[in-house]
């Protein structure tokens, strides 16, 4: 799997340069995004409540929650495509409700939701969304359109959703955005293009982009993202880096001994957790420092070993589970 | 809530109607037949709009002629929409394919979705029939058996007209130019089943719309009677509508037509993707919306050809006519034929605000299937978003008042029949003022409600402001009520400008109605609740 690092030093596949020379660049502060005690409370515990995120300029960040978290109301409360109950919410230092649309001219936007464009084709949507942001490369829209192998003539009506996801990310890349907010970037396209969306968002990010998106994959945002924040019933309830977050990291232990010790003996090695014992199959997950389960092990005979470290998904998982 | 609108707004008709032409019948010089006489003429004039008109010396006969007749029409209309919708809109919204894909057939989901509308249509029906039994009953002339096969025979009709919207709807793939199509294919067959007799051997296109034979059974009116036999034929029209449609629905994809073969030409090259005409938000609608205004721009020339075209068949009868002279706004001295003109310039009110209507539908619909967000995702403003929505609206209210003068223009002088330049420069003017502030009124409406409830109540105020319109006239209420119809603020503009009162209430709506629009859209999110 490719790391974040490899990502982001990946060659760019369109032949124009990365940077944006025709476009006035902005003098970005520390932070791209601060969202200061935010509320939207749609009732009966459904929305964001206190929300307190801050997004630093030139990061990916991840957004991460099971459906229904608040991951979506998040993004278009930051978009100012809906309005806080209260809280204030700040991109590069402007506030979004007052000086909207200045800050929607540097936000390239994702939605979670693909709207409908009946009777007209992904050229039409992408040329008029690119007509109303002005000042698009006709070269680089090519560029993007070829490198997600997009038909851009199909009508729009006929696309696939991932095609359909297609256009939508073209329409958020298309005009060299500062600050990109994409909601569930990925869902719908395949492993190659996948890739790809990843491989975009990490050469705009080295170009000086800051890019927010969300994902229940966690997978994917382990590759792409330099910290994290964990939403839960609209709350936010953990934020870290990836440093912070892979402390938490355990490994999936299994091992066949025929001389089947006693379980008591097995769960009472320092480190161990989450025992289970089906006849000589012995597995444990195991946390830190790793020695002396492997001595416990060759001191019982254990003749065959497997062991595998769990994904940040399983991690953040069992802490669901656990709150 | 649509099927208490339609009960309640058509009992209060009912009832007001019933009333006024009782006691109108009572009151008048000769009675039912000094009534009948008087406006015998202004029904031959109106023959496009209402046909046939027996028997208007009696309550049966001419309540049937302005109520029965009437729900006859605008509910034969509304089931068409409903037909449209039915999978059409399904598709347009991307829920058809999660639908089918529960289990449930085609043909399931079909026989369901009809189920489903027939029994609203059904509900309408009884309900409009027991008001107008009611009100029969309260004037003392019951008829509850005439009453309820009279609206028996409207409901059958409806459903005919259900399905040839339902069956349209397969053989075009938007729902936008299905429901245009499906509408314009409506109105023709009633109006040329209004005008059989004048349109020579085409008359035998009125056998197959369902206004022939609904007109055939008509309950109310003595001598006439209602017609086993024609219902029969309504409802085969409809088991033969949905059967059409269930078959095309079996043999298409979705999103396409039966004919339809899939898109298999790829294009590996890219001719430009911004164009002029998307770089402004209404070019680029006009540009998504051009099928649809191709359809209201023929269908208005095609109007404007069947009105001025009757001309020289109708000028005679309103030259007899008092009622309809007086009812025309024209001095004691005007020429018919400049009356006749006059009032089909009217008309053009009537179709720019049904067009607005149209619009509105659509804004319900940016924001419902996501559009809107996406717009308002770009540095687009509220502000900018409805500039570009009146600049379309005027845009295409332009198109179709020009396709109503040029149409007037040629057919008047291929006839040999004068017509008033500055008049039809009148008449364009006030249009585009009417439109304006038709769209205004969409617009807030629909920033109001974020639903379809807006096009609804546009039609309820346009159907009120008709109705209105009539009242007036017939029951000599106050002129002032007059004031709070578009109809009578759009005047008659081919005679003369309207007064001031007139043209600022226009103006008023207009510009009150765009900041209002901006003002409670910016309150309100960007994306469906």
């Amino acid at each position: 799997m490719a790391t974040q690092q490899e990502s982001r030093t990946r060659v760019s596949m369109v032949d124009v340069p990365v940077a944006s020379p025709g476009q006035p660049s902005l003098s970005a502060p520390a932070d791209a995004i601060v969202c200061t005690g935010v509320t939207k409370d749609y009732g009966e515990h459904h929305g964001v409540f206190d929300l307190d995120l801050t997004v630093h300029t030139g990061e990916v960040f991840g957004f991460i929650g099971t459906n229904g978290a608040g991951k979506t109301t998040t993004l278009r409360l930051i978009m100012d495509l809906i309005r806080p109950d209260h809280g204030s919410i700040n991109v590069f230092g402007h506030d979004v409700r007052r000086e909207g649309s200045t800050v929607r001219g540097w936000i390239g936007y994702l939605p979670g939701e693909l709207p409908q464009w009946p009777g007209v084709t992904a050229a039409h949507v992408l040329g008029l969304l690119a007509g109303l942001r002005g000042g698009v490369e006709e070269a680089w829209l090519a560029g993007l359109i070829d490198r997600l192998r997009l038909d851009v003539h199909r009508p729009y009506r006929e696309l696939s959703h991932g095609n359909k996801q297609k256009v939508g990310l073209v329409a958020a890349f298309m005009h060299r955005p500062d600050l990109l907010i994409l909601d569930e970037p990925t869902l719908g396209l395949d492993p190659l293009m996948q890739r790809e969306v990843r491989a975009l968002i990490a050469e705009a990010v080295a170009a000086g982009a800051t890019c927010l998106l969300s994902s229940h994959v966690l997978a994917e945002v382990e590759v792409v993202c330099d910290r994290i924040g964990l939403i839960r019933d609209g709350r936010m309830v953990r934020v870290g880096t990836l440093a912070d977050l892979r402390e938490l990291r355990a490994h999936r232990v299994t091992a066949i001994i025929p001389d089947q010790p006693m379980p008591a003996d097995f769960a009472a090695v320092p480190g161990v957790e989450e025992v289970s014992v089906h006849r000589d199959t012995y597995a444990c997950t195991v946390r830190g420092d790793i020695t002396p389960l492997l001595g416990w092990l060759a001191r019982h005979g254990a003749i065959e070993l497997d062991s595998r470290e769990l994904t940040l998904e399983e991690v953040f998982l069992a802490q669901f589970r656990s709150r | 809530m649509g099927i208490i609108a339609w009960i309640a707004g058509g009992g209060l008709l009912n009832l007001f109607e019933t009333y006024a032409l009782h006691t109108e019948m009572a009151d008048y010089p000769g009675g039912g037949e000094g009534l009948a006489a008087s406006v015998r003429g202004a029904a031959e004039l109106m023959r496009p709009l209402r046909w046939p008109a027996d028997r208007l010396d009696t309550l049966g006969g001419y309540l049937t002629y302005h109520n029965i007749m009437l729900f006859q029409g605008f509910l034969a209309l509304y089931a068409t929409v409903q037909g449209v919708h039915a999978i059409r809109e399904l598709e347009a919204r991307g829920s058809l394919d999660v639908i089918l894909t529960s289990g449930r057939t085609r043909l399931g989901l079909l026989r369901d979705r009809a189920v489903g509308d027939l029994a609203s249509l059904a509900l309408i029906v009884v309900g409009l029939a027991i008001t107008v039994a009611a009100s029969l009953a309260f004037v003392g002339e019951p008829d509850t058996g005439g009453a309820l096969l009279a609206m028996t025979a409207v409901g059958l009709c409806a459903l005919a007209a259900y399905a040839l919207g339902l069956a349209i709807a397969q053989w075009v793939p938007s729902a936008r130019g299905a429901m245009g199509t499906a509408v314009v294919t409506l109105i023709t067959l009633y109006v040329l089943t209004n005008e059989w007799e004048n349109i020579g051997p085409v008359g035998v296109v009125r056998f197959v719309s369902p206004f022939h034979w609904a007109n055939s059974s008509r309950a109310l009116v003595p001598g006439v009677g209602w017609s086993a036999p024609a219902m029969l034929v309504l409802l085969a029209m409809a088991v033969a509508g949905v059967g059409a449609a269930a078959q095309a629905l079996q043999r298409r994809d979705l999103g396409a037509v039966p004919a339809h073969r899939g898109w298999i030409r790829l294009r590996h090259t890219h001719p430009r993707i911004q164009r002029a005409a998307l770089r402004h938000l209404w070019s680029g609608a006009l540009l998504r919306h051009r099928a649809a205004l191709m359809a209201w721009v023929p269908a208005t020339a095609a109007f404007a050809l069947l009105w001025t075209g009757l001309q020289a068949t109708v000028v005679d009868a309103w030259n007899a006519s008092a009622f309809m002279k007086a009812f025309l706004g024209g001095s004691g001295t005007s020429d018919i034929g400049f009356l006749y003109t006059s009032y089909g310039c009217d008309l053009v009110a009537a179709i720019v605000i049904a067009y607005t209507a149209s619009l509105a539908n659509g804004w319900v619909a940016d924001l419902r299937d996501g559009r809107l967000e996406s717009l308002l995702a770009t540095p687009l403003t509220w502000g900018g978003l409805m500039r570009a929505r009146f600049a379309m609206a005027l845009i295409g209210v332009g198109a179709i008042v020009l396709a109503w003068v040029v149409t007037v223009m040629v057919v008047a002088t291929v006839n040999g029949v004068p017509w008033d330049g500055a008049g039809l420069v009148r008449t364009t003017v006030m249009s585009l003022c009417i439109g304006w502030a038709g769209a205004a009124l969409a617009a807030t409406l629909v920033s109001w409600t974020r639903a379809t409830a807006a096009t609804t109540g546009i039609i309820v105020y346009v159907v009120g402001a008709y109705t209105l319109g009539w009242f007036v006239q017939v029951l000599h209420w106050p002129d002032w009520l007059n004031r709070l119809s578009v109809f009578s603020a759009f005047g008659h503009p081919y005679q003369a400008w309207p007064d001031l009162t007139s043209m600022g209430l226009l103006i008023v709506v207009g510009l009150v109605g765009s900041l209002a629009s901006v003002a409670i859209a910016d309150r309100g999110g960007k994306v469906a609740a």
